[in-house]
């Protein structure tokens, strides 16, 4: 499990003094203070941490293939930023309260009813945009939703789990358990009940290959399995961020069409991955430095992650 | 009891219980996919996950709806699965301990 945790950790950007010298910015000066603490470092990360540079550049170089060296270095720094900004926000939630959060979901109705058919709901997110965002608004839904993941302890997402509206509606699945959790995620898509989980994290799971802008990278097949065999729904959920402490959350549902009963299962499997690899496409295409996976996504490597 | 009927009877339980473990591990391999293994080859204490039949998490899938389908079994939690889910054997015993304790 070390192996799993350093081959997906991207490098510690700051650690508990850094969160704690923001924590306290938030709290005795506000947000936009903040972003302004976070325009003076992230410089800083850009020219003294080649292990940083290093960690997003394989997604920068895929994203933007026609930049110069001066332009991948401006766009690293712009990157940084946007993730700063991000990770400002998440901890404003736990900081300065939930109600400095404005989310916008144009398509929460359609997301209620599809949940309210109580037929299982597989919800896919990704670690892209405020993902947490997605996840705390799910307590809306006002039906049991399991999420599948590792929940460390100093991440400032978590206020998303304690703040988060009906939270006695959540339940946290540790991908770590006896079988990656797949009993308890089993039992409650079949029970009708939500079940939240990574596109972009296999836990050590079974994966397989998909073209993801222009190289091929293996995603977990987890998901569309667990929605397949248990004929629920699956709902690709993706945040966009709009401005200071500000989110739309995009909604896609990417099942409920025949042409998938027609196929054999492993076809399906490809197809609901190929569907899902093309919304976040879409997205990055419209939102190109939201993609937080800081590590090179597309190695073999990852492959053998146990 | 006369003790030929007596003898007849735990036969039988003993055929029934036989059966149960067959059947399981027909059903496994048939409806889990897995290639190249016949009921005959599998032992009642082999492991099912990781070594032994080689089934993996997303197997479990299919084994939690399966016992759901055929045997009206809902196995709450990973802790609770633990132990039922270690072989043929030991998911036999559970089936028949949810069967006289309802």
């Amino acid at each position: 499990m070390a192996e799993t945790d350093r081959k997906h950790r991207s490098p510690d950007y700051g650690g508990r003094l850094g969160y704690g010298i923001f924590h306290w910015c938030l709290r005795l000066l506000g947000v936009v203070p903040a972003y302004a603490l976070l325009a003076m470092v992230v410089p800083y990360y850009v020219v003294f941490r080649p292990d940083a540079r290093r960690s997003v550049a394989p997604y920068l170089k895929l994203r933007f293939p026609d930049l110069t060296r001066l332009g991948m270095l401006l766009k690293t720094v712009k990157y940084f930023y946007a993730f700063g900004q991000v990770l400002i926000d998440q901890a404003a939630m736990g900081v300065l309260g939930p109600e400095r959060f404005k989310v916008d979901f144009p398509k929460a109705k359609e997301l209620h009813a599809l949940a309210h058919k109580r037929k299982g709901l597989v919800l896919l997110t990704t670690h892209a945009g405020n993902w947490q965002t997605a996840m705390a608004n799910m307590g809306d839904l006002q039906v049991p939703v399991h999420f599948q993941l590792r929940l460390e302890a100093h991440t400032a997402g978590r206020h998303f789990f304690d703040l988060g509206s009906n939270r006695e509606m959540f339940r946290i699945v540790s991908p770590d358990g006896f079988l990656g959790g797949m009993v308890e995620l089993t039992n409650a898509v079949k029970s009708g009940e939500c079940v939240s989980v990574m596109g972009d994290r296999s836990w050590g799971g079974k994966t397989g290959p998909a073209v993801f802008l222009g190289q091929v990278a293996e995603f977990p097949i987890m998901p569309y399995h667990l929605t397949l065999h248990t004929d629920s729904e699956l709902v690709v959920l993706l945040t966009a961020r709009t401005g200071k402490c500000a989110y739309r959350i995009e909604y896609t549902r990417i099942t409920g069409d025949c042409n998938l009963d027609d196929m054999p299962r492993n076809h399906a499997i490809q197809e609901l991955m190929h569907r899902y690899v093309a919304c976040l496409e879409d997205y990055l295409a419209r939102h190109p430095l939201m993609w937080f996976n800081c590590f090179d996504f597309w190695s073999p490597d990852k492959q053998d992650t146990p | 009891m006369p003790a030929r009927f007596r003898e007849t009877l735990y036969s039988l339980k003993e055929v029934a219980s036989l059966s149960l473990e067959h059947e399981l591990k027909t059903m496994v391999i048939r409806e889990l996919k897995v290639d190249d293994v016949t009921p005959d080859d599998l032992k009642d204490d082999d492991p099912l996950f990781g070594e032994g039949l080689g089934l993996d998490s997303l197997d479990a899938v299919e084994l939690v709806l399966l016992l759901q389908k055929h045997y009206q079994i809902e196995i709450k939690d990973m802790e609770e699965a633990r132990k039922p889910f270690s072989s043929i054997g030991a998911l036999a015993e559970y089936i028949r301990s949810r069967r006289d304790n309802p």
